[in-house]
């Protein structure tokens, strides 16, 4: 189970000399099975403006979010483009502070640290951590919280290529541990061959899905000449998608 | 010199105030008025005034005044200032109103809050309350204005609710405006309590300053003042430097 569907009739905003702009229009997909999807678009698509709906922080368009078909409330986690830590708490009370659930928090968190190679940080302020540690909070902070549904929004986006290969195993590592749907927002084509069970091309706003591809490569098998192989076997097969690659 | 200074922290401040007192003996000494008494005389009368328990008596008056007043002008102002920072439609609405009350001088406040509820405690503390709130108001809306949206964007997108958001998210990001607010309320408010006292009690600071105004007695004016002056030093380095010390630690 754990379906969440996703169908977005309508999202528009008023600039401030009174025009409106569609950002999305009839945009609809689902996700189910814990699986990992990587949304791919044009920037300015309005892909950020749907992971804010989803994750509840806009609450102005048409449509509906649901899990299961039912209206019941659903939970997300969101990791954010930077890391957005309070910087007033330490690492463990970052943590901490995403669940009710206090039983055992410590060990939980110091344990989930331990994988992320932060264990001697647990007490440490953010600002006293370099940007790739904080962005290795924000993840734990998202996987910290039990949800139905995890976001991402270009998380690696400013790391350099070593540190962000790291995090994307950590991230594939700890999803296998704590599976969960995640729906993970790039413009880097290879990063989302290399992590997705599916990819979502999303047109220039208004925006909605004009292509759904799976990935069927065996995870193991997910090196750099498979993924460029894969990727020009797409656009030769898509044509009409190509412009997004 | 510029080592020893910096390990003696306390030297230059304490230079200074001798300095003060210094020069305040010359002038006494100098003009020998019975308007300016010396130093050691204001001491002496000090002195006097603590073993009679008077001293005590008037300052502690002024100091439960002063106590309730700043904290319930404290918790409204930050709470109102929160809500006209957040909300701009409030903010446009109510925006007259505190400019109104800014600037309505405080001595009429504190005669029409005697008018109109008699010459009692709470007409007294609401008063003060109402002097030093259109302030309080002031700063934190400002602060409010400032708060860091993806923050508070990401305490929604972690569920945090109400009271959790105010807490970590939002408390913390006004911290400094409340300090800020708290240090110049003390000095703001104290003055208040005391035109307050002058006005319509018949105990505290503020009654005896007119007392002894009456009886031309300055000395003893200077030294109710000293000691309060004593008071509010003690408040700041025991209560307010200690606090921004410790809200300072995770920078």
């Amino acid at each position: 189970m754990n379906k969440l569907s996703i169908d977005i009739k309508g999202k528009a905003f008023v600039t401030t000399d009174n025009r409106t702009i569609n950002v999305i229009k009839n945009l609809s997909f689902e996700l189910s099975d814990n699986e990992l999807v990587c949304i791919i678009g044009p920037s300015g698509c309005g892909k950020t403006s749907l992971l804010n709906i989803i994750a509840g922080l806009d609450k102005n368009f048409s449509g509906s979010v649901k899990l299961d078909s039912s209206e019941a409330n659903y939970t997300s986690s969101y990791i954010f483009q930077n890391p957005r830590l309070l910087p007033w708490r330490t690492v463990l009370e970052n943590i901490q502070l995403t669940s009710d659930d206090h039983e055992n928090s410590t060990a939980k968190i110091t344990h989930l640290l331990e994988r992320l190679g932060l264990e001697n940080s647990l007490h440490s302020y953010p600002q006293h951590l370099s940007l790739g540690m904080q962005r290795r909070v924000a993840l734990a902070r998202g996987f910290y919280k039990e949800s139905d549904v995890l976001l991402l929004d270009e998380p690696f986006v400013s790391l350099d290529p070593p540190t962000a290969r790291n995090a994307r195993k950590l991230l594939v590592d700890l999803w296998h541990q704590q599976p969960r749907n995640i729906l993970f927002i790039t413009h880097d084509l290879d990063e989302a061959i290399e992590l997705a069970d599916r990819l979502l091309f999303i047109s220039k706003s208004p925006s909605h899905v004009i292509a759904e591809i799976n990935i069927d490569i065996a995870r193991s098998e997910r090196t750099e000449l498979s993924i460029s192989r894969f990727k020009d076997l797409l656009k030769n097969s898509r044509p009409d998608i190509a412009h997004l690659m | 010199m510029m080592s020893l200074m910096s390990r003696f922290t306390f030297l230059p401040p304490l230079l200074s105030l001798s300095l003060l007192v210094v020069t305040w003996q010359v002038l006494a000494v100098v003009l020998n008025t019975a308007v300016l008494p010396s130093p050691l005389l204001v001491l002496d009368t000090l002195i006097a005034a603590l073993k009679t328990g008077e001293l005590q008596h008037h300052l502690s008056i002024t100091l439960y005044r002063l106590a309730i007043s700043f904290f319930l002008a404290m918790l409204l102002g930050t709470a109102i200032g929160l809500m006209l920072g957040r909300y701009k439609k409030a903010n446009t609405f109510f925006d007259s109103w505190l400019i109104i009350l800014l600037n309505i001088p405080a001595l009429v406040t504190i005669i029409l809050c005697y008018i109109w509820f008699g010459l009692i405690e709470t007409a007294a503390i609401f008063a003060v309350v109402i002097n030093k709130l259109p302030n309080v108001i002031v700063t934190i809306r400002e602060g409010a204005r400032n708060l860091d949206e993806d923050l508070i964007d990401m305490a929604k997108a972690f569920q945090f609710g109400r009271v959790k958001t105010l807490l970590h998210v939002i408390l913390p990001q006004l911290y400094p405006y409340i300090m800020a607010s708290a240090r110049t309320g003390l000095a703001l408010i104290w003055k208040i309590v005391l035109v307050v006292e002058l006005l319509g009690r018949s105990d505290g600071m503020g009654y005896q300053i007119h007392l002894f105004f009456q009886l031309f007695d300055i000395t003893s004016i200077m030294a109710y003042t000293v000691s309060f002056i004593v008071v509010i030093q003690f408040i700041e380095m025991t209560i307010l430097k200690p606090l921004d010390k410790k809200s300072q630690r995770w920078k």
